[in-house]
This record gives C-alpha cells, sequence and structure tokens, in this order.
C-alpha cells in the first residue's frame, strides 16, 4: 500500500517526466537527468534560498550568542535567552535542515525511476509498462538509451562512484557553517568527510544515472554555496548581499561591565580551512 | 508570552530526550546532535530505499514456455533450471522429473549457472541448446546432462540473449542486446560459413527471436526495423520500419490471405504490422492497439488472436487487417493465446486465465472466478492433446481444460 501510493505519487511522475525529458532532449538520457535535476533544483531553490538565508542569520547572530553564553551560567535561563534571541532576530535554528530533508524524496524517487526507465530485463520492462502514463508522445520513447558519453547509465560506473565523492566534498567544503564550541566544530568536520563517503558507498548501488542525478544536485548546491558565501580560498566574493538579520533585543550589561561587542566579526566554520584558523582561534583564546 | 512558553516547552521536551545539554552554547549542540540524527535517518532512509528496491523487477528470472516432444516436457520450473518431465498420461495432471539441469551434486555441472532463459530450448537430434540471457549458448547431452566431449558451452557473446534462439538447417541464430546477430554452429557453437564470429552488427538491440522461413532469417530490432538475411551467405534481403520497439515477431500461416506466410510484426508503438516475407512490405495498414503489443498470436483459419498491454484481447482477420471482435481482460496480456476448437484460451499478467467463444470472443468462463490469480502469465501457451498447458512465473504448471473450462495444477515430482 505504501509502495503503491510512494510509486504514484513519486516516482511515476519522476519516470515518465524522464522519458518526456529524454524525448525533448534528443533521445539523450544522460541529458535528461541533468535536466530533471536541474528542475528538481529550481523548484526546491526557495528552500534553499530559506536554508543560505538562516545560516547567514545565524553567523550573524553569533556575536549575541556568545556574549549570551559569557552573561548567563544558568543553562536553562541561557537557553530561553538565547531561543529569543533567535526569534527575534527571525532564525530557526533548524531551518537549515529542511533542503537536506527534502532532497531525500527526490534521490529516492530518482533511484527507483531511473531502474525503472532503463530496463535492463525483460521483467524491467514489462514492469515500466504499467507506470508509464497512456501519453503515445511516451509510450512510444521506449526503449530508452542507456548510454551517455561512454557510460552505461543502467550499470554502476567506478568513475562516477569517485564523482559522487567528489562533489559530496565539495558541497560541504564550500558550505558554511556555525559552530560556537569544539564538539559542534568537530561534529562538522568529520561531517565533512563522513558524507562523502557515505554517498560514495551508496552509489557502489546506484546505477550511474542516480549517481549522475547526485553529481549535478551537488555541484548545483556548490554554486549556490558559492553566490551565497563566496569562496575565499580563490578569492571569490559573496554575489549576493548578507542578510541584515533583525536585531535582537539589546543586552543588558553583565555585572562585570562586559557588554555585546556587535562589532566582531561572526564565527563561520568552513569546515575545508580549517587547519590554521582553528589555531588562530585556539591562540586568541589562550591570550584571553 | 505564548512563544515563550512554547519555547520553554520546547526547552524541557528537549532537555528530556537529551537534546538539551547544561554548558556553554546548548542550542548549538543540539542542533548538531539533530543534525547527526537527521543525517543518521537519511543514511538508514537510503540503505532501506536501497534494500526495497534491490533486484526485484529488475532481476532477469526468465519466462520460456514449455516445449513438447513425445510424452515428455521441457520446461523451466524456477529460473536457472530446466527440466525434463514426463506426464503419467497424455493430457495427465501428474508428471515426474526424468531429469534437471544444471545438477549441483555433478562435478561437471556443479559451477554452472544457467540464470534466465527467456527462449524455449533447442531439441535437436542429439542435443539440447540453450540460449541464456547471460549471453551464454549451452548444449547439453539428450539425458540433459553436461558431458566433456557431447556437451559445449560458449560465451564469446557480446549483449544479453532476450528472445532465445532459432536453428535454421545447421545455423543457431540468435541476437542480442548488443546489437549483434549471430549465426552459429550447433555442433560446437563455433563460427559458420559467411556469418563472423562476432556477428553482424545492427542498428539496434534485438530482443525478438528470430524466425527462419525460405532461406531467410527475420529479425527484429528495438529500434523498430525488420531485417531480412540469407541464412547461407548472410546478406541483407531487405529491412522493413515497423516504427516503434519490437520484442517480438512471429512467422504466422497466411492461407486466405494471398500469402503463403506472413511475418506479424507488433511493435511497443502500440501497432501491428502484416510483413510479406518475401518482399518486405506491409500487407495492411497497421492496427492501432493503442497498447504496447508484445506477443505473438494463435492463428487459425485466417485469424490471429492475441492480447495487448492494455489488456484487450483481439481477432484480427488476416485478409482485411481489421480487428473482428475485442475482449477486455483487465489486465496486461503477454503470453500467446491457444486456440482449441472453438475456444480461445487467453491468460493475463494478473493470473486468470480467459475462456472465450474464439468467433465472437463472447467469454465462456474465467479461472479463477474469484480470490487473485494462478500468478503471472508471461510464457507462452501451448496447446497439446487438446489442453492449454501454461506455465506461471511462480514455476506453476497448469492445464486448461476447454471443454470443461476449468483449470488444473499439474503435480510435478521430482523436481530438486
Amino acid at each position: 500500500m505504501i509502495g503503491e501510493i510512494i510509486n504514484v505519487a513519486l516516482v511515476d511522475p519522476m519516470t515518465n517526466l524522464l522519458v518526456i525529458l529524454n524525448n525533448v532532449l534528443w533521445g539523450s538520457f544522460g541529458l535528461a537527468v541533468i535536466a530533471f535535476t536541474i528542475l528538481v533544483r529550481l523548484l526546491t531553490f526557495p528552500l534553499t534560498l530559506r536554508q543560505l538565508k538562516q545560516t547567514r542569520a545565524m553567523q550573524a547572530l553569533q556575536p549575541v550568542v556568545q556574549e549570551l553564553q559569557k552573561k548567563y551560567t544558568d543553562p536553562k535561563r541561557r537557553q530561553e535567552e538565547m531561543m529569543k534571541a533567535y526569534r527575534e532576530a527571525g532564525v530557526n535554528p533548524l531551518g537549515c535542515l529542511g533542503p537536506l530533508v527534502l532532497q531525500m524524496p527526490f534521490l529516492i524517487g530518482i533511484f527507483y525511476a531511473v531502474r525503472r526507465t532503463l530496463a535492463i530485463s525483460p521483467e524491467a520492462l514489462n514492469d515500466l509498462s504499467g507506470h508509464l502514463y497512456s501519453w503515445s508522445y511516451i509510450q512510444a520513447a521506449i526503449p530508452i538509451e542507456e548510454s551517455f558519453l561512454g557510460l552505461n547509465l543502467a550499470e554502476t560506473s567506478f568513475l562516477m562512484v569517485a564523482l559522487v565523492g567528489v562533489s559530496t566534498w565539495a558541497q560541504t567544503k564550500t558550505t558554511v557553517t556555525v559552530a560556537t564550541d569544539e564538539r559542534a566544530r568537530t561534529q562538522q568536520q568529520m561531517m565533512q568527510w563522513l558524507l562523502p563517503v557515505m554517498f560514495m558507498f551508496f552509489s557502489f548501488g546506484f546505477p550511474s544515472g542516480v549517481s549522475l542525478y547526485w553529481v549535478v544536485t551537488s555541484f548545483v548546491g556548490v554554486a549556490f554555496n558559492v553566490v551565497t558565501y563566496g569562496f575565499p580560498l580563490l578569492r571569490i566574493p559573496p554575489l549576493v548581499a548578507p542578510p541584515a538579520p533583525r536585531p535582537a533585543a539589546p543586552i543588558p550589561a553583565t555585572s562585570d561591565g562586559s557588554g555585546a561587542d556587535r562589532s566582531r566579526p561572526a564565527r563561520e566554520l568552513r569546515t575545508s580551512a580549517h587547519g590554521t584558523r582553528r589555531g588562530k582561534r585556539k591562540n586568541r583564546r589562550r591570550r584571553t | 508570552m505564548k512563544q515563550s512558553v512554547a519555547s520553554a516547552k520546547l526547552f524541557r521536551v528537549k532537555q528530556a530526550v537529551g537534546l538539551t545539554v547544561s554548558g556553554p552554547s546548548a542550542t548549538m549542540r543540539a542542533m548538531s546532535r539533530t543534525r547527526s540524527l537527521l543525517l543518521a535517518a537519511v543514511a538508514a532512509a537510503a540503505i532501506l530505499a536501497a534494500a526495497c528496491v534491490g533486484d526485484g523487477f529488475t532481476r532477469p528470472r526468465g519466462w520460456a514456455g514449455p516445449v513438447f516432444e513425445g510424452a515428455t516436457m521441457h520446461l523451466f520450473p524456477e529460473s536457472g533450471l530446466l527440466a525434463a518431465v514426463r506426464l503419467d498420461q497424455p493430457g495427465g495432471l501428474f508428471g515426474i522429473a526424468d531429469w534437471s539441469f544444471p545438477d549441483e551434486d555433478l562435478a561437471a555441472e556443479e559451477d554452472i549457472e544457467l540464470g534466465a532463459v527467456y527462449g524455449p530450448p533447442i531439441l535437436t537430434a542429439d542435443r539440447i541448446i540453450l540460449a541464456t540471457f547471460e549471453g551464454e549458448l549451452i548444449a547439453l547431452s539428450r539425458d540433459g546432462r553436461f558431458q566433456p566431449g557431447q556437451s559445449w558451452m560458449r560465451d564469446d557473446v557480446e549483449g544479453a540473449i532476450m528472445g532465445g534462439a532459432v536453428l535454421a538447417g545447421d545455423r543457431l541464430i540468435f541476437g542480442t542486446t548488443e546489437q549483434r546477430l549471430y549465426a552459429r554452429s550447433p555442433a560446437n557453437g563455433g563460427p559458420v560459413g559467411n556469418w563472423p564470429l562476432e556477428g553482424k552488427r545492427l542498428e539496434g538491440e534485438i530482443w525478438a527471436r528470430p524466425v527462419v522461413s525460405g532461406g531467410a532469417v527475420f529479425v527484429a530490432t528495438m529500434d523498430g526495423l525488420v531485417h531480412a538475411f540469407d541464412v547461407e551467405s548472410g546478406e541483407e534481403r531487405w529491412a522493413f520500419d515497423a516504427g516503434g520497439a519490437i520484442t517480438e515477431i512471429a512467422l504466422i500461416d497466411g492461407s486466405g490471405t494471398g500469402f503463403q506466410e506472413l511475418l506479424f510484426v507488433p511493435t511497443l508503438g502500440s501497432r501491428v504490422w502484416l510483413v510479406d516475407p518475401a518482399s518486405g512490405r506491409a500487407v495492411h495498414q497497421p492496427l492501432d492497439a493503442g497498447a504496447w503489443v508484445w506477443t505473438t498470436p494463435a492463428v487459425a483459419d485466417g485469424v490471429a488472436w492475441f492480447g495487448d498491454f492494455g489488456g484487450v484481447v483481439r481477432a484480427l482477420d488476416l485478409a482485411s487487417g481489421r480487428a473482428l471482435w475485442t475482449y477486455d481482460t483487465e489486465s496486461k496480456v503477454k503470453a500467446r493465446p491457444v486456440r482449441i476448437g472453438g475456444t480461445l484460451i487467453v491468460g493475463d499478467e494478473k493470473g486468470y486465465v480467459h475462456f472465450l467463444d474464439a468467433a465472437t470472443g463472447a467469454l465462456r468462463n474465467r479461472n479463477p472466478q474469484s480470490g487473485g490469480g494462478l500468478g503471472k502469465f508471461r510464457a507462452d501457451f501451448v496447446e497439446r492433446d487438446g489442453f492449454a498447458w501454461m506455465l506461471s512465473t511462480n514455476g506453476r504448471l497448469y492445464r486448461a481444460d476447454p471443454e470443461a473450462l476449468s483449470v488444473n495444477v499439474v503435480d510435478l515430482r521430482g523436481l530438486p
């Protein structure tokens, strides 16, 4: 029953869209997958943009957060104040996770859709017939040519496995995350390597068509990240102006007289460039 | 105020489930934990998805129909297993296996993986030849054994053999998904004159089993072409464009049409052509079925009966090229039906057997009448001793009685 719902609501539309794109794009299934991926990214762009804005807003809010941490020793009170600050600045600390969750149905859907569309056995072709809409434009498009740039999109390719790793790594490398303590930082640094390895592992069981989807979606993600955050390693500035977060409530002066230093730049964790920066942070901490 | 209460509640909930910890930046830690949990969930979902998909719908299992030879029936009771079954009597409902192949207890066969087979076994005077999805040709002795000296196996073929092979005199002819048409010697699987060892390269994948007549072999491709080649010289005689992928073709009796034989060419483009095998020209305008046609017909008295993937069974008048009647099974029809007397017996994808009046298409009976079907019928039905023999995808053999309008399961014993 659940499988049927997933089929009708997700996999079948994807399968038929892939077939249509294949027809439109000169019978190239590889181009169809690429076009499909870009369509998906465009459809989910509002959420992606929201995520990027949230991350930037959280970055901008870090001085306030750090001051709250210094000011309140009671964890409960500190937590409340931080939540209040986030709320007043219009930031949802978990808001950046939405797009990641949203990607999963598409990944699972395209996994089914690619395998189904590139029917490699009589059983698979027989099965496909039951999932195509009864539009002759779609029906007559079968069979789909599975080769693309020398790759068989129906089979696993080591080249695509490697590209999945590289593209996922590139996306995590260009993703700006916010962390205020060592533990979170370590976790995020671990994720930078864990995610590519995890997805490479998965892609060993993927047809190359699915891997192609992941590679393209990752590189589109890289492009979004570079446009939003820039890429200091290559001296690329952000092309989009940072958002001005709504100011959080002013923090009353503490008993020791230390106030919020809003002019201090937010701590930005670009997980790739950790080595020297972290050393500097540590040194700074030692000095203080 | 409400928000503040909600925040406090949220905090308590997080604290209760351990998402919030004391110390600096608890919110960030909670976020990191949530993110980690989410990533773990993502990983689990991906693994689950991969497991759910598995090889379920892509794994080739084969669906060749049974082949009779005297009182013995050769059939594939499961994927990768060929068996010779002797019925207790003609039309009997009890059969015992004389042998099965491969037998893992035999040293010569323990490493042989037969895999999926879609074409019927070819029975020659001294061998049983199988063409497999894995692109292998396997020749067994008549007692179903792989015996050094007598048997042979060839894997020097590019691509999968989908439709099986056909024997044309001293040539074994078959096509593959790598767009190659091969002619090999049935004696040893080696090359035969005028046909290259690496096969003839065609434009499209070959899924349909070739058919042979009048010194020509007719082969259809998934790019919609039917080619006629001279069996001896290997030279092409003609090509016909059917305009849609072709997964099966058949050579049928053309009595009453002015042609001795006709090529029945169904396509996934939903059309059915009747083609003159001598000239390669269409005899009529194509019949528009409105759904994929992936089957071969039962033919008698100038009428061809077949079903399509829309579930519609048709009686096609070969002389006019028009449908005489249609009947809706409400499920895909892949298996070739059989006509016995005045009854047309059709099996569908849901496992129902329909007994139709061959002249009018009126339903006489459907079996089973209620509940689920008998398995999926994809292998061609075979007529023998006045009954239709049907192998379902779950490996069960059924016998349909056109007089009693009933279906019985055949009890097969002695299979591994």
